[in-house]
């Protein structure tokens, strides 16, 4: 059941209204089969990895609790590691290590007998088994309390609103208000529902129909001229940011209208003057994680090593969350590229501080800050949606050719494909509203920025509110076109 | 919620459902304004109910069966409602349609096939045959073509029903093109004859190179699409229930024509005739391309049509 399919428009009211019905005592179970339902409509079988995920965690949870040395608790942690990590593996790396390893064997002449497996990749994998390895290494740290209730611990591995692409929560925040009871409000559902219909916006009005585009050049990027490229590039990062923000805002907003707050995912991310900044702001769930349970660990142990030591905890962390991505080198190569960037961001920090010094105007630092965050976040993103590293590097290495801006050579070129012509032509006005409404956010962006947004709606007159909820509704109605384009996240 | 609370959501909803029925009209106008070829809108609004023969089909219909000669030939009003690329479901859908007009003067419908048009898109190697939705759109209002497009695109019917706006709103990009540009500019996708024909003036690029293909191919019923079985099963049902004569016309190709092809269609339930003109007329020069007659192998084709036709409607 995807967020943007008439499934959900029927299953989340529902679920909403039976919620502030039942008595307090039985709300977590709702939401309990809820999730569960929720997950089994892509494949009623999966829901047993994360049965079995839940079961594991909520034993090794609840028998390091009892042992108050950490050596003691190790094991449990190992087998919590083992089974999710095991998991994760068999699902989404075994394959593609499987396949590397029978060419490196056929490249050495050797035979190679293993076969690969004929499995799906379970949806939201990555996104679960994270979560739940997050709560088993913060109970073996101590900083947080096991759950004594399974179904509780149950409903925190797959709260419906942020199982299958996140964000992922954090025990601390997520079990103490699974806990809590909570009354309707009505100013607590509006904003939700307000959150739900920004997250479509961006989804439905931006991504999908930019996406057309997206789609069209990265398809074929042989032949295509250096602008049209580039603009391809360019308008994958507004199709992945509005697709997977959308998803984050209608996640957070769902999980806000049962009264429960999940972490913010985006910051605004485009408006960052450097990459580490922008990892600050970019799907901050997962750096925050990654910087939690991987580069702090690492870092720990290579401490003394200095600066050195920094930036290959840096690195490992960044192959890392590439790799998180999927099995492919092209998420390898988006890793080992941000992690160079942020690295060198960090190794240089003195020098750039003098440099910036130097220059002496606030401004001009922060635009050119921005210009380069933003060219380096394009190409890293080319790693990042090219079908593979020859065409990535292809497209990288052609961006710079040929920026001679002929409407008509463009169109010749964009007519390779003639299902891909026929799509875009029949979508062009559509595409040109869908850029004009990336303006409008990008613009609202800019306020918030400044402010609360949501503070100065409040105090408009309410004809204006009124028809502002009005335009975001309809245009989410007038874009819900005929095809139901999945969120890009849920691959992961 | 106090009442306070309850008024303002009851004045958003009013809001969104007079905004909604706006916009949603606006739209479905703005679609059919846009459209050059409105031969659907016609047959919607009642004004072809007069005519006796109702040619359906995909391009070998279209551009290959002149319905003005066929009125003259036949003295029964003809016309031509092919529609380039389109597949068998589109067809039953502009079936149905002509049928459940009121008083209906329909004696004949002859509808193009070839063995490819039953062959699941993927197999079929003109390619591109599908249901138009990018035709059928612009008549969303009428209940039957929702019906339709509902079933055959992810369109909810649910949502369709409840709200104007989603019902049209596929229609967005054609009424953006008309509040930008006003209705099509003529070309050769829309150009229809006063009939509906849409003969083909020049010759195709590739028309140098054109040969006879000798090869032939085998017509295999366990390569069929069910789907699209299951439209021509519904054409013969509901043609046979309003007493409609239907003709499947087997059209000339430039090529040898495929085996097995009607055995199979004379293994159907229902009444029909089939004509099969596979081999008639293999003259390249009256040819467009491989599939298509140009305009002169159009005509001759029709007064062809003309003789045959007369058979089965004194049968």
């Amino acid at each position: 059941m995807q967020f943007n399919s008439f499934e959900y428009l029927l299953f989340f009211p529902i679920v909403v209204i039976v919620y502030y019905l039942l008595p307090f005592r039985f709300r977590w179970l709702l939401l309990l089969a809820a999730s569960y339902l929720f997950y089994m409509t892509w494949n009623p079988y999966f829901i047993l990895l994360i049965m079995g995920s839940t079961l594991v965690d909520f034993y090794c949870g609840n028998q390091m609790a009892k042992l108050p040395d950490k050596k003691q608790r190790l094991p449990y942690l190992w087998i919590s590691l083992a089974f999710n990590i095991g998991l994760l593996f068999m699902f989404k790396y075994f394959n593609f290590f499987n396949e590397n390893f029978a060419t490196l064997f056929e490249f050495l002449n050797l035979s190679y007998m293993i076969p690969a497996l004929d499995i799906l990749l379970p949806v939201g994998i990555s996104f679960y088994t994270f979560q739940t390895l997050s709560y088993t290494i913060d109970v073996y740290y101590g900083r947080i309390k096991a759950e004594k209730h399974l179904g509780i611990f149950a409903l925190f591995v797959s709260f419906f609103p942020q199982l299958v692409a996140g964000p992922i929560e954090r025990a601390k925040n997520l079990l103490p208000q699974l806990h809590k009871e909570y009354t309707f409000d009505f100013e607590r559902v509006k904003k939700g529902v307000l959150l739900i219909l920004w997250g479509l916006f961006k989804k439905v009005v931006i991504a999908d129909k930019v996406g057309i585009l997206v789609e069209v050049i990265f398809s074929a990027p042989e032949g295509l001229s250096g602008i049209v490229l580039l603009a391809g590039a360019i308008l994958f990062c507004l199709q992945i940011y509005c697709d997977f923000s959308g998803y984050s805002d209608i996640a957070v907003g769902s999980a806000y209208v049962l009264g429960i707050k999940i972490m913010d995912n985006f910051r605004r991310p485009f408006f960052a003057s450097s990459m580490s900044e922008m990892w600050r702001r970019w799907h901050i769930s997962i750096s925050t994680w990654t910087n939690d349970y991987i580069f702090r660990p690492v870092m720990l142990k290579v401490g003394s090593k200095g600066k050195v030591g920094i930036i290959y905890s840096l690195m490992v962390t960044f192959v890392i969350l590439g790799i998180w991505h999927g099995a492919n080198w092209t998420y390898l190569a988006f890793g080992i590229f941000h992690g160079t960037i942020v690295s060198f961001e960090y190794g240089f920090q003195k020098q750039l501080r003098k440099f910036h010094k130097w220059i002496s105007n606030k401004k001009l630092v922060t635009v050119g800050g921005w210009c380069i965050t933003i060219s380096l976040w394009v190409i890293g993103n080319i790693f990042f949606r090219a079908d593979s590293l020859t065409d990535a590097f292809y497209i990288i290495s052609n961006l710079a050719n040929d920026w001679t801006f002929n409407i008509e050579e463009i169109k010749t070129q964009l007519a390779l494909n003639n299902e891909m012509h026929w799509k875009l032509f029949n979508n062009r006005f559509v595409i040109a509203l869908s850029l004009m409404a990336a303006v409008v956010m990008f613009i609202i962006h800019y306020f918030q920025e400044k402010g609360s947004v949501r503070a100065q709606l409040e105090k408009a007159p309410r004809l204006v509110r009124y028809s502002l909820y009005s335009a975001l509704f309809f245009s989410i109605v007038l874009f819900s076109t005929n095809s139901n384009y999945q969120f890009i996240y849920f691959q992961f | 919620m106090n009442s306070k609370n309850l008024m303002h959501a009851i004045g958003i909803l009013l809001l969104l459902l007079v905004g909604d029925w706006g916009i949603g009209t606006l739209l479905e106008s703005s679609a059919k304004n846009r459209r050059y070829d409105d031969r659907i809108g016609k047959i919607l609004n009642g004004s072809l109910q007069s005519n006796q023969i109702f040619i359906l089909g995909e391009s070998a219909a279209s551009r290959n069966v002149n319905a003005e000669i066929l009125t003259e030939g036949l003295s029964k009003e003809s016309f031509n409602i092919g529609f380039p690329g389109s597949n068998l479901t589109f067809h039953e859908m502009m079936a149905e349609i002509i049928l459940d007009q009121k008083d209906h003067d329909t004696e004949m419908i002859i509808l193009t096939l070839n063995e490819r048009g039953l062959l699941n898109n993927t197999k079929n190697d003109v390619g591109g045959l599908s249901f138009r939705e990018d035709i059928a759109n612009a008549y969303i209002g009428n209940n039957k073509v929702l019906e339709f497009l509902t079933k055959n695109t992810e369109k909810n019917v649910y949502l369709s029903k409840l709200s104007k706006t989603y019902r049209n709103n596929d229609n967005l990009n054609q009424a953006l093109a008309w509040l930008i540009s006003g209705t099509e500019k003529e070309n050769r996708l829309n150009k229809v004859s006063p009939r509906g024909s849409m003969p083909l003036d020049s010759k195709s690029i590739t028309f140098d190179t054109l040969s006879f293909d000798a090869r032939g191919t085998d017509f295999n019923p366990l390569e069929l699409d069910k789907k699209l079985e299951s439209s021509l099963l519904n054409i013969i049902k509901r043609a046979n229930q309003e007493q409609v004569k239907l003709l499947i016309l087997l059209s000339p190709e430039y090529k040898k024509e495929a085996n097995g092809f009607i055995p199979y269609l004379n293994s159907l339930p229902g009444e029909f005739s089939i004509l099969d003109l596979r081999q008639s007329m293999l003259e390249k020069d009256l040819f467009y391309d491989k599939s298509h007659f140009d305009k002169k192998g159009s005509e001759q084709y029709s007064r062809l049509l003309v003789k045959e036709i007369e058979k089965y409607l004194n049968d």
